[in-house]
């Protein structure tokens, strides 16, 4: 026969079970905020039965223990999104940096490069109508000035985001590297809590945070190794392992989209970092086609300008000077000292305006070094490119936006906390307590009443 | 499919804050008119804009460089009807010399008159434009084209040259921005100072022979003149004017590209304010119901 305590011990571990699963659901409902936290679930099951041998032998329950706390989650979701989030991550950072170069540029609007570069054709064809004119002359000069000043401040404000990108890149790497080592310690504290036989769900919740935090900085793909280490490679790079982990120099090329280690480069096709390097390129391709674009367009008025006679007499002056692209286009002091230094026609005659008609005519005029367009239709069209490119990219980040937000909705479905839920739960093991303390009460009593009648 | 509490309040702060971020952009579009304020926003209207604004601003340099050609074409006619008419006054003056019955005190003082005309002839074809500018003295605009010189024999010097500056007034379309009459002046001038001669010398049979031939002959060839630049005028006149309208069609293709549509805009704005009502409604009705509201102590 069982002893007389028997029952009472089963009340007793009934009780601090479903303390425990109370305890649970505060835990759930405290992290129904926290992000990428797995909603966990108490596991009862039965405890090994007493046999009896009786009349006929017989078993008698012992009660219920807690088997287990489990985390609710989709591994295959799970995985699916380490995949969306890099390349959303990447999406998202190349939108941004095209976005960023499309306000630079500014346009459509008057005072782009495209409306100053229109003015300044505009008033060289004034001053071809009207050439022994100074307020024609002055309009030249002060319109080629705007036009140099807006063309200056884009290729400056496009070289600060290069500088922009190329810190936060290397910011970026060092993110790795951290998240790296915290993966590194957290594989470790999980090694040591699976050898003694624990679940330690929130070690693992939180290692899988960092996992995503990594995946959106850059593409990874991750294995589990029996003794619960994650492993991490970053294409041919192991960044974790079970030994340690394997920091990334910050050293990179962006136009291969490259981490260079000494011995072997690292393709970095996905998230942020994949972004960050393609939004340098963008940068750096814009400010090329620019400096291309001014080269031409410096060359092509020169040429024309150089071999006017101005009305001070004097011939073979630039209008434009310069040879560096953008960083470096500025108006000849000379013409900048005085207007009358502007050659508005080859003879030097005051009513001469041939020349500026003719440079009021490269408006229209195809410049072989750039792809026999004009100066005009080349940048418009630099313009739509970057648009289309920056659309395009919109579009791409918007369904991969969707994606997300479904794998996350199943996610949620899966793993994430519902108050209700948690509440009835706890209802559930309130009155389950209730329900054990009061076997507890009972016995109690029994035993009460045993000690009364016959402990005398 | 279960519903995870942080899920039902993301789920619902996306949707309001995409609602917001649309009615944002929606009232931008409103309070600028435009539609397209980035090249991402709408890639092939950009590509439009930007190419139609550099059409556009080509029309308006043409229109601009057209009409002004035609400011001076109109000094220049007026200047040059001048002459005619100045001309004609020769011609009259010439016949009047010519008769008997004038004396040779009448002949003299005609002369005088014919000096004058020459006087005048000299300022008219050292006309300027608005700018201060010489209209007949080709690319030498600040140099006075016609000088008298006292000879013998008494003519005039021509200090300009015979540069013509062309200007681009329409596509392939280019047109001389000044005009040079430096024959035209001269052969008026030197006809003017063949009737004063005679009329001095009292060579009347020249003077109703040679010299009104001679006037004549001059006033031909301004009266030539005055046709080219009044056809010159026209040709200015139709380039301004179809510049103008390509201006128009270009504006006009821009906005189709670039405006917001008020109207739909408008509706637009309605229909996702309503949305963004209804979000806000149903996120207050469903943060309003909660397990806890029907738990007891």
């Amino acid at each position: 026969m069982a002893g007389s305590f028997f029952g009472i011990n089963i009340a007793s571990r009934a009780l601090r079970s479903f303390e425990t699963a109370l305890n649970v659901t505060g835990h759930n409902l405290a992290n129904v905020n926290t992000r990428g936290y797995s909603r966990q679930i108490v596991e009862f099951d039965q405890t090994a039965p007493l046999t009896y041998f009786g009349l006929r032998p017989f078993t008698v329950g012992t009660g219920a223990f807690i088997s287990s706390v489990n985390r609710a989650r989709d591994m295959f979701v799970e995985g699916r999104i380490i995949q969306t989030q890099s390349e959303q991550s990447r999406l998202g950072q190349m939108l941004t940096s095209l976005r960023g170069i499309e306000m630079v540029f500014g346009e459509p609007s008057s005072d782009g490069i495209s409306g100053n570069l229109s003015a300044m054709f505009d008033s060289w064809a004034r001053l071809a109508a009207n050439p022994a004119d100074d307020a024609a002359r002055l309009d030249v000069r002060s319109r080629s000035m705007l036009l140099v000043g807006r063309i200056r401040e884009i290729d400056a404000q496009l070289g600060a985001e290069q500088v922009r990108l190329d810190a936060e890149i290397r910011a970026t790497i060092d993110q790795v590297n951290q998240l790296g080592t915290k993966i590194k310690e957290l594989n470790d504290s999980i090694r040591a809590q699976r050898a003694i036989g624990s679940t330690p769900n929130d070690l693992l919740d939180l290692r899988d945070r960092a996992i995503q935090e990594l995946a959106a900085i850059v593409d990874i793909r991750k294995q589990e190794l029996p003794d619960g280490t994650m492993t991490i490679f970053i294409n041919q790079h192991t960044l974790v392992d079970q030994v340690a982990a394997r920091p990334l120099p910050t050293e990179y090329d962006a136009a291969t989209s490259t981490i260079q280690l000494p011995n072997k480069d690292i393709q970095i096709k996905g998230g942020k970092l994949a972004g960050l390097m393609a939004g340098i390129n963008s940068a750096n391709n814009y400010r090329a086609q620019l400096d291309t674009f001014v080269n031409e367009l410096r060359t092509a008025v020169n040429a024309l300008h150089f071999t006017g006679t101005n009305l001070n007499g004097t011939t073979g002056i630039d209008f434009f000077v310069g040879t560096n692209g953008a960083r470096d286009l500025e108006i000849d002091p000379q013409i900048l000292a005085d207007i009358r230094n502007i050659a508005a026609g080859a003879s030097g005659a005051p009513g001469d305006g041939g020349l500026a008609n003719a440079i009021a005519e490269l408006r229209d005029t195809e410049l072989a070094g750039l792809g026999n367009r004009s100066a005009t239709r080349f940048f418009n069209d630099m313009i739509a490119v970057l648009g289309q490119d920056s659309a395009s990219i919109a579009i791409a980040f918007d369904t991969q936006l969707a994606t997300m937000t479904q794998l996350e909705a199943q996610r949620q479905s899966v793993s994430g906390v519902n108050v209700d839920e948690e509440l009835a739960n706890m209802m559930r093991y309130q009155r389950s307590f209730q329900a054990a303390a009061k076997i507890l009460s009972v016995l109690d009593q029994t035993t009460e009443e045993l000690i009364k009648t016959f402990g005398r | 499919m279960r519903i995870s509490t942080t899920h039902q309040y993301s789920q619902l702060t996306d949707r309001v804050a995409n609602l917001q971020s649309r009615i944002a952009q929606l009232q931008t579009n409103l309070s600028t008119g435009k539609r397209v304020h980035m090249p991402s926003d709408d890639p092939i209207a950009t590509t439009g804009i930007l190419t139609l604004g550099s059409a556009k601003g080509l029309a308006e340099q043409h229109r601009t460089v057209a009409e002004f050609a035609r400011g001076n074409y109109s000094l220049a006619e007026n200047a040059i009807g001048e002459i005619g008419e100045l001309l004609k006054e020769g011609k009259k003056l010439a016949l009047q010399g010519a008769t008997g019955t004038t004396d040779q005190l009448a002949r003299d003082v005609i002369a005088t008159q014919i000096r004058s005309l020459q006087e005048r002839l000299v300022s008219l074809g050292n006309s300027k434009d608005s700018g201060g500018r010489y209209l007949f003295s080709g690319f030498e605009v600040q140099t006075e084209p016609f000088v008298k010189d006292s000879g013998p024999p008494p003519t005039i010097l021509y200090q300009g040259d015979t540069n013509v500056n062309y200007l681009q007034v329409g596509p392939g379309l280019r047109v001389e921005g000044n005009v040079i009459v430096e024959q035209q002046i001269r052969q008026a001038y030197d006809a003017l100072q063949d009737v004063h001669d005679r009329l001095v010398g009292g060579d009347l049979s020249g003077l109703s022979g040679i010299s009104i031939q001679l006037v004549d002959n001059a006033s031909t060839a301004i009266n030539l003149a005055r046709g080219d630049i009044g056809a010159k005028m026209q040709a200015l006149e139709t380039a301004a004017s179809s510049a103008l309208r390509r201006i128009d069609e270009f504006a006009r293709l821009i906005s189709e590209r670039g405006d917001a549509d008020i109207t739909e805009t408008i509706i637009d704005l309605q229909a996702t304010q309503v949305a963004y009502e209804m979000s806000l409604a149903a996120f207050a009705g469903i943060s309003r119901i909660s397990l806890l509201d029907f738990m007891r102590g």
